[in-house]
């Protein structure tokens, strides 16, 4: 009888059953243009002045039209890096992308041309972590909203950009979609908050017009980096609301970045745990954290603090080193399940159930031989 | 208020300066009388003459009437090479000086930003080494040298440029006392190519210096904000990777690097000494070198109070642009 | 508590020279460097000419080309100018460690003492640096040379007089940032006195910027006291310093154009590998400094 948890090549995509899904896609229907995002086996590597930093390895995650995707993990995982590759923000002197596709409806982001590129930026959205940091000191807050409405207008031409000057017709149409846009997410009085300075504005704002500017030019991926860590907690809720909302008046799919797992179960409908530029263990929010089966998210939903009082159980260890990484998988030196394997081989991702795949070499034989005893 | 106390100390820094300039002629050895007079004058002369320069009344009161002759008649003392007022000769040969460190400083900025900001967005390339051998190349050169090789090359081997001198034929209409904005505003052709060929060898070269740090200086300022979050914030819009780079990078990086680039004028103003000499400039630099190797204390005096004048000048004029450069700073007030 | 609040200083010194043995144009300046302080150190054996240094002066012999006998050429009085490059080379580096060690004695502890006391003293000291800095160097050494009568010495001295205040100022500066660190809480609470915890404690955590500086500053100290001789306050003939030997030679030109040429490149190379050396030195050891 052959073995069926072998490495499942990604053509014979699988589909996310668990009835916290919102979206039921059949297999039959599946086709990899309809998949909305792929990213797949992808390594980038960072070159300082100390030496090369293998910051993610054969990283993989799709996304589905309509989906909400989490992307959990601690800081310093590759979770941002990540995000930023998709966004096309990642600086690529220092970084490179040794390896890898990133399917966006058919077409590979990182093989396009820089004009194409750039217009595929358009259909992506970024909202920062930080709101204090996130808007440019010295401009009135409309200034980058109204460059970016006409330049989208402009048609992704320099020379049409310039012929539209200050006051022309152009930038007056700019300014009124830019206020319609803050009024999507309801601040007051938008007119007069386009010629404010960031710092005369709050967190809470600040972030509505960082969402403000993210819904400039009719994205359809929405990519948030724990949007609501800085702020404060009253503010976090009403944000997050927010958000959820206009990621459903918009028809947003969104990729949700975030170190808390909590946030992450209550969002979201599938997660990818992250752990030292590896995809860990990804599968359907609900079902994953009922039963995960990754040793690293074990330990991570064990370091929830809970309500009944038990003690909180850290994960021992630090995260590697990314320039002297550990031979074998990454995770192994805080591992409290490692076989004598994990310190020689590293594990490669399968989809060791239905929609639930792990990188780990104890999960993997535990399903090999599940399997055979089938 | 702010700008009280900023004036209340460039007064301060003036006053220290012209109470250095005074204990130096004063104090360090050397015989001003001697010099004025020459080696056969008699006891008689060289006490009148003591008299006369007020070398007998006691230190303070020296320095107050030093302070008075400046502030009230606008007088330096008299220059022993020009034989006239060294406030006349400043005034007179300022403007040359100041249209060389003007044009020079125009000319390093309109390269070193392009240059710096194509070394930071290329960085480990081949813009980024050109960028750094250049600025490491062009602290490097003694100015007398440079000027002369520039001579040599330009002026003499290929005859492109005159060798010395401000122009070559009659000078523009005086109006604001710059040949090339002068022969600009009267339309004077031939003029302007004139001016504008003499002033050419001696701004490349006392260009170099300046370009070399403020490259440097921009490449290392972009690369700070090429980290923002806000620029990542931008880029993530869509926008055109020239339009962030020049109006929103560009914006910051510049004004963090105002401080020093004003700052380079007044030292632009120290090496016009060597440059206006190699290049017979008649400007006030050339001026002071020629007043320190003819132990001309009046005009080193002169000389130097202008430059101070000059670098509180800069200091008032940066903290200016800051505020207009920076709204946090305005807002705040 | 006491190791983590001491600086990880050891550690960084042995990863700086890794990587500054990497940048390939700091080691061509790191060996410019030695070749020239050996030629320097050297001179009175190397030199073809050595008598041409000093009061040698063969008319016969003026203005020739650069030949198998005369390296270089010859200047206006006949002498061989590669040979008094060489001793040029002595009088150079002798007045960067002259100016350096001078106004680095007078500066650094100034601005240490100015920045750890705080109060008048820091505004005392500062202000009269302040006064000091708005005149440029070239400007207040060449005047205050002149004062004193031209001459090589009177020239070092000059310079140095004017380049302390540089030091003062990122010794201040320094000593500001680094006396809110943990290490001198630790120290002071274990009741060491002020002249210890300046000297001992915060002088060594500024040995990088203070490296760097010193570099980029032995370069532009030769070029201010060059420029002083060539503008004829510094040193007269027939001393073979690298400045007059360039003033001189530019009777000669265009015609002899190795006079000047040579001279002023010795100049250019050697305040090249000390620029190269200190922004190599700067780079890796992450410092920034003017």
């Amino acid at each position: 009888m052959r073995s069926k948890a072998r490495s499942l090549p990604w053509d014979a995509v699988s589909f996310h059953s668990s009835p916290l899904t919102p979206h039921r896609i059949p297999r039959s229907e599946i086709n990899l243009k309809e998949l909305f995002l792929r990213a797949r086996d992808i390594t980038v590597h960072f070159h300082t002045l100390d030496g090369t930093l293998r910051v993610l390895k054969r990283a993989s995650l799709d996304v589905y039209p309509g989906e909400v995707v989490g992307i959990v993990g601690e800081t310093g995982s590759g979770k941002s890096v990540m995000a930023k590759l998709i966004l096309g923000i990642l600086p690529i002197p220092p970084g490179e992308v040794v390896s890898g596709q990133i399917l966006f409806r058919g077409k590979d982001l990182l093989r396009m041309s820089p004009r194409d590129r750039q217009s595929f930026k358009g259909k992506v959205a970024y909202i920062p972590q930080d709101p204090m940091t996130s808007l440019n000191p010295v401009f009135p807050v409309g200034t980058m909203l109204v460059d970016a409405i006409v330049w989208k207008q402009c048609r992704q031409s320099l020379f049409r950009y310039l012929a539209s000057r200050r006051f022309g017709p152009a930038r007056r149409r700019a300014r009124r979609v830019a206020a319609g846009l803050l009024d999507k997410v309801h601040i007051p009085d938008p007119e007069s908050l386009l010629r404010r300075y960031p710092l005369q504005l709050s967190g809470g704002m600040r972030q509505r017009v960082l969402l403000a500017a993210a819904l400039i030019g009719k994205p359809e991926l929405l990519v948030a980096d724990e949007p609501t860590t800085a702020l404060d907690v009253t503010i976090q809720k009403r944000i997050l609301q927010l958000i959820q909302e206009k990621v459903r008046e918009e028809k947003l799919s969104s990729l949700y970045i975030t170190h808390d797992l909590g946030v992450a179960r209550a969002l979201c409908d599938r997660i990818y745990v992250m752990y030292a530029g590896t995809v860990m263990e990804s599968g359907p929010a609900g079902a994953m954290l009922e039963n995960p089966l990754h040793p690293y998210t074990l330990g991570l939903i064990r370091s929830i603090p809970k309500l009944t009082g038990e003690r909180f159980d850290g994960i021992p260890g630090q995260i590697p080193d990314y320039l002297n990484l550990p031979r074998g998988c990454r995770f192994y030196p805080r591992c409290g399940m490692k076989l004598e394997k994990c310190t020689l081989e590293e594990p490669e991702m399968r989809e060791v159930e239905p929609g639930r795949f792990v990188t780990c070499h104890r999960a993997s034989l535990k399903a090999e031989s599940r399997e055979q005893r089938a | 208020m702010y700008y009280l106390r900023r004036l209340l100390y460039m007064v301060f820094v003036v006053i220290g300066v012209s109470m250095l300039m005074f204990a130096l002629v004063r104090v360090l050895p050397g015989d001003p009388i001697g010099l004025a007079l020459g080696p056969n004058a008699t006891k008689e002369d060289m006490e009148k003459m003591r008299h006369e320069m007020a070398l007998d009344r006691p230190l303070h009161v020296q320095y107050a009437m030093y302070v008075r002759e400046i502030f009230w008649n606008g007088k330096l003392g008299m220059s022993l090479i020009e034989k006239r007022d060294v406030m006349e000769v400043i005034k007179e040969k300022f403007p040359a000086t100041l249209e060389l460190v003007l044009v020079a400083m125009l000319l390093a900025l309109i390269f070193s930003i392009p240059l710096g900001v194509t070394a930071a967005m290329n960085r480990g390339g081949g813009w980024d080494h050109f960028n750094r051998l250049l600025a490491l190349f062009g602290v490097s050169f003694p100015h007398f040298w440079s000027g002369l090789m520039f001579q040599l090359i330009f002026g003499s081997l290929l005859a492109l440029t005159p060798l010395t001198g401000r122009i070559g034929g009659s000078s523009p209409e005086d109006i604001t006392g710059f040949f090339l904005l002068d022969s600009l505003l009267t339309l004077n052709g031939a003029a302007f190519k004139d001016s504008l060929v003499h002033v050419i060898g001696p701004a490349v070269i006392l260009s170099l210096g300046p370009l070399a740090n403020i490259t440097r200086l921009i490449r290392a300022n972009m690369i700070d904000e090429s980290t923002k979050d806000y620029i990542m914030v931008n880029k993530a819009t869509g926008m055109n990777e020239l339009i962030v780079r020049y109006k929103y990078m560009l914006r910051n990086a510049f004004s963090s690097s105002l401080t020093t680039i004003g700052f380079l004028i007044p030292l632009m103003l120290g090496s016009a000494f060597v440059v206006e000499k190699v290049f017979a400039w008649p400007g006030m630099a050339r001026f002071g070198a020629d007043a320190i190797i003819a132990n001309d204390f009046n005009g080193v005096v002169g000389v130097t109070l202008v430059i101070c004048l000059a670098f509180v000048a800069v200091n008032l004029a940066i903290d200016i642009l800051y505020e207009v450069l920076d709204p946090r700073i305005r807002v705040k007030r | 508590m006491n190791e983590a609040a001491l600086p990880k200083r050891k550690e960084g010194l042995a990863r700086s020279w890794v990587r500054f043995r990497k940048n390939p144009l700091s080691m061509a300046g790191l060996v410019f460097l030695a070749l020239i302080t050996l030629a320097a150190l050297l001179a009175p054996w190397i030199a073809p000419y050595p008598q041409d240094a000093s009061l040698g002066v063969h008319f016969d012999k003026a203005l020739s080309p650069p030949s198998r006998e005369h390296l270089f050429g010859t200047d206006e009085a006949g002498r061989d100018i590669f040979s008094r490059l060489l001793f040029g080379a002595r009088l150079s580096l002798m007045l960067a460690v002259i100016v350096l060690g001078i106004s680095f004695s007078i500066g650094v502890p100034l601005g240490i003492i100015a920045g750890y006391y705080g109060g008048a003293v820091d505004e005392i000291i500062m202000r009269v640096t302040d006064v000091f800095s708005s005149i440029p160097a070239l400007v207040m050494a060449m005047a205050v040379c002149v004062l004193l009568r031209p001459s090589l010495e009177n020239s070092m001295i000059a310079i140095a007089l004017v380049w302390w205040r540089s030091f003062c100022r990122l010794a201040y500066g320094e000593t500001l940032s680094l006396k809110q660190e943990d290490f001198v809480t630790v120290s002071r609470a274990l009741g060491s006195s002020s002249p210890y915890i300046m000297f001992r404690e915060i002088l060594p955590n500024m040995t990088s910027s203070l490296l760097v500086k010193l570099t980029l500053d032995a370069g532009y100290a030769i070029l201010v006291g060059t420029s002083i001789s060539y503008l004829g306050a510094g040193a007269s003939p027939p001393t073979p310093e690298w400045g007059i030997m360039v003033a001189e030679g530019r009777h000669s030109l265009p015609g002899s154009w190795w006079a000047s040429l040579f001279p002023g490149l010795a100049i250019f190379l050697t305040v090249l590998s000390f620029n190269l050396i200190g922004d190599g030195l700067r780079d890796f050891f992450d410092v920034k400094v003017e």
